[in-house]
């Protein structure tokens, strides 16, 4: 009896190990989909939802807070996902809670991942609907990766031809591989790097000189700068524009007096360019002074005569008298 | 001619334990029940069977993770393992493996003990003395292997996931919160419940196949030794045959 007793003690440990085992794993795969917690069912729309299934998980901000409860297609070109967010964690949660489906890890399962929305929200409420994000379309990704795969085939080819044009003799290759050249390029590049340091102090001076016209230094600057010296200039500018006006008259009556010297028929340029006439006029001058000569001791003669001398003594007299009355 | 008559031979076979299962059924939810001989054989079956299963099922879980890493790491997958192990340990292999470990131990067992009583006419002699033999020897057996197998079950997928612990530990240093956190967070219930429903089946398979094997037992001793091998033979054989039907009608039911 004992021993019977001793068999059934020892199956009932057997069956509630069994039962035991049976229960906390049970609970252990309940507990992540939910079932021994109280949740609030909340939903998002989609576009597509790439294989998203009911169980699969939700997660705020990396964190599983539910999980879909129920995929419904409400027309066409949208998908409705109902999701239960446990109870203990509607409270971290906003109704501006942007849904997205992901996946967990690169070969994972998919989910909903929630992320915070803009600003405050209004706390979640049943059968709230969250704004969703367009997910990462791994097909569109790949439609891109296929594309630039076709953009690299294009660009290696070309790689390839052009490899093959260097690598040909007589190339630009040969060039680099030209010692001679090299030096050469060296030295130029030497002498370009002085004429181009020169060239950098020239525009060093060129700006301090800008810099100083800009700050009214010197003449240039004053001349630039000064308003007074500018309406100064101004009418330097306009006396020398009326100088210049007289200068034109003058030169062109110069010219004209030029002309008429220039003229053959004229009596200057008779004077001027006739040396026969200048004899002739030269001799007539001549005789002019001998006659003026002969005349003026004739005069003399003719003021010692008694016949005349009464008149010069009147004038004599009359210029006294003038030069009494003059101040 | 040959291939004619094992095949009448084979479908009389079927419909033999298709009566005797009726048979089970028939006398199974009687009012009068040996509770007693059920507590024995449940001890028997299950408890007795429990070293052999738990050993079985933590070299399963050992050297499935093991085997499965290399591969794994080659996908730069390695932390998957837990996850990968315990799935195909819950779904598929903890039942099949304890179901044929419990055709082997238990249904060869109940053959020949059967087999034995059968040819020393000791049913013979429990039909004289009053009592149902039908009743008190393979309503229990088929009760208890029924009943115990899933506890077995339940127990193999516990130690084979805990080996799996070990084996991943081997080469990594993963803590234990953190394993069966992975393990359950890639379980469902959809990998759980078809198993642990279809482990009813296959005890049912081994006991009803064990017991008709013994009951039907003729030529002496001789066909007690047949009795132990057929029913090993057989109840193996229905065991992959009715996990190819719960694949399928889980397949249907989309569990999978």
């Amino acid at each position: 009896m004992a021993k019977e007793g001793n068999v059934n003690a020892r199956l009932g440990l057997f069956v509630l190990i069994g039962t035991a085992v049976l229960v906390v794993g049970l609970y252990l795969l309940g507990s992540k989909r939910g079932l021994f917690s109280s949740t609030m069912t909340v939903s998002a729309e989609f576009r597509q939802v790439g294989g998203l299934r009911p169980g699969n998980n939700v997660r705020y901000a990396g964190i599983n807070v539910g999980t879909v409860e129920r995929l419904s297609i409400v027309n066409d070109s949208t998908v409705r996902v109902d999701m239960a967010i446990r109870a203990d964690q509607v409270e971290h949660l906003r109704s501006n809670a942007v849904a997205t489906i992901g996946s967990d890890g690169l070969m994972g399962n998919k989910l909903v991942n929630l992320e915070p929305g803009d600003g405050p929200g209004e706390p979640l409420a049943e059968g709230a609907v969250l704004p969703t994000s367009v997910p990462l379309d791994t097909d569109a990704m790949l439609r891109t990766l296929d594309l630039t795969n076709d953009n690299l085939a294009a660009i290696t080819s070309d790689l390839r031809q052009l490899a093959e044009r260097l690598n040909r003799p007589g190339s630009v290759i040969d060039l680099f591989a030209d010692t001679v050249l090299a030096d050469q390029l060296r030295g130029s590049l030497g002498e370009l790097n002085a004429t181009a340091a020169a060239a950098h102090a020239a525009t060093r001076q060129v700006n301090e000189l800008v810099a100083d016209v800009r700050g009214g230094k010197g003449a240039l600057g004053t001349l630039i700068g000064d308003p007074v010296a500018e309406e100064q200039v101004k009418g330097l500018l306009h006396q020398l524009q009326v100088l210049s006006d007289s200068l034109a008259r003058a030169a062109g009556q110069v010219d004209r007096f030029s002309t008429g010297l220039n003229d053959p028929q004229g009596l200057a340029h008779t004077l001027t360019r006739d040396t026969a006439v200048a004899g002739e006029v030269r001799r007539s001058i001549a005789n002019l002074e001998k006659g003026t000569a002969t005349l003026n001791e004739n005069l003399n003669a003719l003021q010692r005569n008694w016949f005349f001398r009464k008149y010069f003594k009147e004038k004599e007299r009359d210029l006294k008298r003038d030069g009494r009355s003059r101040p | 001619m040959a291939t004619v008559k094992g095949l009448r031979a084979m479908l009389e076979e079927v419909g033999d334990i298709t009566a005797f299962a009726g048979r089970f059924f028939a006398n199974a939810f009687h009012a009068r029940f040996e509770w007693s001989e059920l507590f024995r054989q449940c001890f028997l079956n299950g408890y007795r069977s429990l070293p052999l299963v738990g050993i079985t099922a933590f070299i399963m879980g050992l050297v499935l993770t093991v085997q499965s890493r290399p591969t794994l790491e080659r996908f730069g997958a390695a932390s998957m393992l837990p996850a990968m192990v315990a799935i195909s340990v819950v779904r598929e292999i903890a039942p099949v493996i304890t179901a044929l470990i419990g055709a082997g131990k238990i249904g060869s067992s109940m053959g020949a003990e059967l087999g034995s009583m059968k040819v020393t006419e000791q049913i013979d002699a429990m039909e004289v003395s009053g009592t149902n033999p039908f009743r008190y020897l393979v309503v229990t057996r088929v009760w208890s292997t029924t009943l115990m197998l899933p506890v077995l079950v339940v127990l193999s997928d516990a130690i084979a996931i805990w080996a799996t612990w070990i084996g991943v530990n081997i080469k990594d240093d993963v803590s234990w919160d953190l394993f069966y956190r992975q393990v359950f967070d890639s379980l469902e219930f959809s990998d759980f419940v078809p198993a642990f429903i279809k482990s009813y089946f296959f005890g049912f398979a081994i006991g009803i196949v064990g017991c008709y094997r013994g009951y039907a037992t003729e030529k002496g001793t001789e066909g007690v030794g047949q009795a132990a091998h057929t029913a090993v033979v057989t109840a193996s054989l229905l065991i992959f045959i009715l996990d190819l039907i719960a694949v399928q009608i889980t397949d249907i039911l989309g569990l999978n």
